[in-house]
């Protein structure tokens, strides 16, 4: 989207402001944004911020305050294979527009997702197809960290019986 | 026998019990780029896999009228969303395990199992029937680090909604409901009216549900949901106890006053429905009532609902030119007095 101000620059900023109760919105460049609001602090939001909010399920409290001041990077002609999804889609919508985006826009993602769930991974149900792979995963870090324990505390046999079932289960995949 | 007309347990702080799973199939896009062709092939692959299995029951939503999707969504069977949408679309239920997949809703497939009462593990268990006969078969968009991966990036992970209804005419009349709202949003928890998200909370009903999906596991997730709801129940009752004397009485007449009105009026809104309901609903865990239970007042609670009651009764003779708000109220009020008589 260019910048509704001097529609020249991309815009990568949401700009919004109240005067006498009238409400007035743009997508603005960063340029134009900082001669609106030269402190560049609160009413700036990333234009996926303002996005989300449409479908924020924590009553718009979150997103002004945990998305990032500023849009992140964004490859502009990267498209998803699977959907034909670009970045300003997803952040248009706020929603992924298939399964593949996420890997696609991984990097693009990364903000919004940290600020929606902060940082941790799933640990939930797996599909039966990965489910022996996610235990064997789960049993090796299990086996390694036991090793490091084991060597630090010095029962080096103890780590050397951890050290061949790791090479065992490591062999198998 | 629907769901809501089986017997449940703590009924009196409780309505109903629901799991939600959100799945998606790896090679399809999601809703809004997915075409009419690729949501009937998904349909196609889904309902084959359901056709040979017992119990089930396959609608194809075209062939319903929007008054028959509304009634289901009425009752709970699908969402708002799934009943306004006009795309190739498909239901699959099980009655008997009071179980629901909705076919290409925002995600391909929304599974929910939908208890009366509170059965947190019973309801999982439900859901997770049907994930584990879909994921047999089909190949699930996963992510090691983001799990099921969903439409709307906030339902990644678990990809799991438990939400419990609650009836607390207690909690909101000691004004309580929106420091809790605050209380269990710190804690990853939302509290929201009977109609979900957007929607005034009425007859003192609110749906309890977890917002963390994301690490976090199912059983951790139903064990929070639990122990909050729990919580909560004990407060309502606590509260309730408390009420003595002149207050105990005004409930209790107020509770009489309802039956009165469901028994005897001709016409019923469903604003002055929710309403008596909750009066009655309220009177009937202060004060023994030997003809009235929880369970046949939840009946209404969703048969009453605008929907549902114009499709379940006859227009009475003579009432063809009346509004159809008119109709629908006379609807309900008979629907509602036959249920008590």
């Amino acid at each position: 989207m260019l910048c509704q101000n001097c529609k020249k620059n991309h815009a990568t900023y949401y700009y919004e402001e109240t005067i006498n109760g009238k409400k007035r919105s743009m997508a603005l460049c960063s340029v134009c944004a900082k001669k609106l609001n030269p402190e560049g602090e609160h009413p700036l939001d990333s234009l996926f911020s303002s996005a989300f909010e449409s479908f924020d399920p924590f009553g718009g409290q979150l997103y002004s305050s945990l998305f990032g001041k500023s849009a992140p990077t964004v490859t502009a002609d990267k498209k998803c294979p699977l959907c034909g999804a670009q970045y300003r889609d997803l952040a248009k919508s706020g929603k992924a527009g298939c399964p593949k985006c996420y890997e696609i826009f991984e990097e693009e993602l990364a903000g919004t997702l940290r600020s929606i769930h902060g940082n941790p991974t799933h640990i939930g149900r797996t599909p039966k197809r990965l489910r022996a792979q996610s235990q064997k995963r789960a049993e090796l870090e299990a086996l390694k960290k036991d090793l490091q324990a084991a060597i630090a505390a010095e029962e080096f046999e103890k780590a050397a019986s951890l050290r061949d079932r790791i090479r065992t289960l490591e062999s198998g995949k | 026998m629907y769901w809501y007309q089986k017997k449940g347990n703590e009924k009196d702080v409780v309505v109903s019990t629901r799991v939600r799973l959100a799945r998606n199939l790896a090679d399809y896009p999601f809703e809004g780029r997915l075409t009419p062709a690729k949501a009937e092939e998904i349909i196609r692959k889904v309902t084959s896999l359901f056709e040979k299995e017992a119990g089930y029951e396959i609608r194809n939503m075209a062939d319903l009228s929007h008054l028959q999707a509304l009634s289901l969504c009425e009752r709970h069977y699908i969402s708002p969303e799934f009943a306004e949408k006009s795309t190739p679309r498909a239901l699959i239920t099980q009655n008997e395990r009071d179980t629901a997949l909705m076919v290409c809703e925002e995600d391909h497939l929304r599974i929910q199992c939908i208890k009366n009462g509170l059965a947190i593990e019973d309801a999982y268990v439900g859901a997770t029937e049907i994930d584990d006969l879909l994921d047999e078969h089909l190949e699930y968009a996963y992510d090691e680090k983001l799990g099921y991966l969903t439409h709307c990036p906030t339902n990644l992970g678990t990809a799991m909604r438990v939400s419990v209804m609650m009836f607390l005419p207690a909690i909101t009349m000691a004004g309580q409901i929106e420091p809790l709202k605050l209380q269990l949003q710190k804690i990853g928890l939302a509290v929201r009216g009977l109609y979900g998200e957007g929607s005034d909370a009425s007859g003192c009903l609110y749906q309890i549900s977890n917002q963390v999906t994301l690490g976090i596991t199912e059983e951790g997730t139903l064990k929070k949901v639990r122990e909050i709801v729990s919580q909560i129940a004990e407060q309502e009752r606590r509260l309730r106890q408390s009420v003595q004397g002149a207050a105990f009485y005004k409930l209790i007449d107020r509770a009489s006053r309802a039956e009165g009105v469901f028994r005897h009026a001709r016409l019923l809104s469903s604003e002055e429905f929710l309403k008596l309901y909750a009066d009655l609903r309220l009177g009937l865990s202060l004060e023994e009532n030997g003809h009235l239970t929880y369970e046949m007042l939840d009946s209404l609670l969703f048969e009453a609902m605008p929907a549902t009651v114009s499709i379940g009764t006859k227009s009475e003779e003579g009432t063809q030119d009346l509004p159809e708000e008119y109709k629908r109220d006379l609807a309900r009020a008979r629907t509602v007095a036959a249920a008590l008589a």
